[in-house]
C-alpha cells in the first residue's frame, strides 16, 4: 500500500498508557480479519463494504476467466457472491480470502460450463492454467489486472487516432474536459459525450479481445 | 488512481453494470439477513432442545428419586412390621423348633403331637391287623386305600 503509515493504537491497561505500533502489512491484514469477523457475526455495514472492495475485482476476475462474456460474469459473479456471503468465515488477510473468493468463483464457472455442457474451447485462460495453479490456488488479482490492461492496450490501438488522442489526453495527461474543449473549440458536454462514446467502444473492442484472443 | 486503471474501471462501469452492482449488493444484503435470521433461528431451535433435554433430565431424575422414596418407603415399613416386638399372647411356640405367629388372637391354633410321627412300612401296616383280610389297593398313583373284609 502506498504512502501508508503504520497505524499506531493506544492501549488501556490499568495504571499504564502505551502505544501499538502495526506495520503496514499487518494492518491491511487486520483490516480484513475484523471485516470478515464483523460479516461472521452477521453485520450487515459489514457486507455493504465487503461489496465496495471486492465485487468489481470479483467481476474482473470472473469476466477474463468467461473471456469477456458478461452476463455469463454476472451470472457467476452473483452465484459466487451468495456462495461467499453463505459460508463467509474469518481470514487472517486479503491473501487467503482473495485466494477463497476466486476459487469459489471458479467451481462456479466450472460447474455452469458443465451444465450448459459448453465446449472445451470455450474455457477462457485454458485448462492447463486453471490445472497449473493447482487446488486451492488461484488466479492472482495481478494476474487479472494484467490480463486485462493488456487487452486495453490492444484496444486503443484499435481505436481512431481522433478517439485515441481524446482518451489519452482525459486519462494519461490528466486534462481536464474544458480544457479539451477549448482546445476543440467545442463544449466541454461534447467532450464528456464523445468520451463516453469511445469508452462504449472500447469496452466492445476489449470484450471482443478478451473473448477470441489467446 | 493510477490513469490505466481509472480508464479500465470506467470502460467496465457502465450504468448497464452500474445497475448490476446494486442489484448484486441487495442481494448480499439479503443473503445476509438471510443467514442471519437462519442461524438465529437455530440458535432458538438449539436453545430450546437444550432445554427441553434439561427438563427431561431433571423430570427422569425426580421420578427416579421418587421411585427410589417410594421403594425405601415400603421397606422402611416392612422393616418396622419384622423389628416390632409382637405381643407375647400372639407367639406360640411348638414342642419342635418352628415358630408361630399368629396375626390375631382369634386364630386357633391346633397343637400336634409333642413326639414326631413315626413311619411304617406297608407290611408292618397289615401286620397290625392279626388275622384279619386286609389289603392295600392303589386306586391312582400316589395314593393307595387300606380295604378291611369283615368276615360276616
Amino acid at each position: 500500500m502506498e504512502g501508508a503509515v503504520p497505524m499506531v493504537t493506544s492501549l488501556q491497561i490499568p495504571g499504564v498508557m502505551c502505544d501499538r505500533i502495526i506495520p503496514v502489512g499487518k494492518q491491511e491484514a487486520e483490516r480484513v480479519r475484523l471485516l470478515t469477523e464483523r460479516m461472521v457475526r452477521g453485520e450487515e455495514a459489514a457486507f455493504s463494504e465487503f461489496h465496495g472492495l471486492y465485487s468489481d475485482r470479483l467481476f474482473r476476475y470472473l469476466l477474463v476467466l468467461t473471456r469477456g462474456q458478461e452476463d455469463f460474469a454476472r451470472e457467476l459473479c452473483q452465484a459466487t457472491m451468495v456462495k461467499v456471503v453463505r459460508a463467509m468465515r474469518e481470514f487472517a488477510d486479503e491473501e487467503h480470502l482473495w485466494n477463497w473468493m476466486a476459487r469459489v468463483g471458479r467451481n462456479c464457472f466450472i460447474d455452469a460450463l458443465r451444465k450448459r455442457k459448453r465446449s472445451p474451447e470455450m474455457l477462457p485462460l485454458s485448462e492447463v492454467e486453471i490445472e497449473s495453479t493447482g487446488e486451492g490456488a488461484a488466479l492472482s488479482s495481478g494476474a487479472v489486472d494484467g490480463e486485462l490492461m493488456e487487452r486495453l492496450k490492444e484496444s486503443l490501438s484499435d481505436l481512431d487516432a481522433a478517439e485515441r488522442s481524446l482518451i489519452e489526453e482525459f486519462y494519461f495527461e490528466e486534462k481536464t474536459q474544458q480544457a479539451m474543449a477549448e482546445e476543440r473549440q467545442t463544449s466541454s458536454k461534447a467532450v464528456e459525450s464523445k468520451l463516453a462514446r469511445i469508452r462504449q467502444k472500447l469496452r466492445t473492442i476489449l470484450l471482443t479481445r478478451l473473448r477470441y484472443e489467446k | 488512481m493510477k490513469s490505466e486503471e481509472r480508464l479500465l474501471s470506467d470502460v467496465i462501469r457502465d450504468a448497464e453494470y452500474e445497475q448490476f452492482q446494486r442489484e448484486l449488493h441487495e442481494t448480499i444484503l439479503r443473503e445476509a439477513r438471510r443467514k442471519k435470521l437462519v442461524r438465529a433461528r437455530s440458535a432458538l431451535l438449539a436453545m430450546a432442545a437444550a432445554l427441553v433435554m434439561v427438563s427431561a433430565l431433571v423430570w427422569s431424575r425426580s421420578e427416579a428419586r421418587r421411585v427410589i422414596g417410594e421403594r425405601s418407603g415400603r421397606e422402611a415399613v416392612a422393616g418396622a412390621a419384622r423389628l416390632e416386638e409382637l405381643p407375647a399372647g400372639m407367639v406360640v411356640r411348638s414342642a419342635a423348633t418352628v415358630e408361630i405367629v399368629r396375626s390375631s388372637d382369634d386364630v386357633e391354633v391346633v397343637r400336634t403331637a409333642d413326639t414326631g410321627v413315626e413311619l411304617i412300612g406297608d407290611g408292618e401296616l397289615l401286620g397290625m391287623f392279626g388275622e384279619e383280610m386286609v389289603a392295600l389297593v392303589g386306586s391312582k398313583p400316589g395314593e393307595r386305600r387300606l380295604v378291611v373284609v369283615e368276615r360276616d
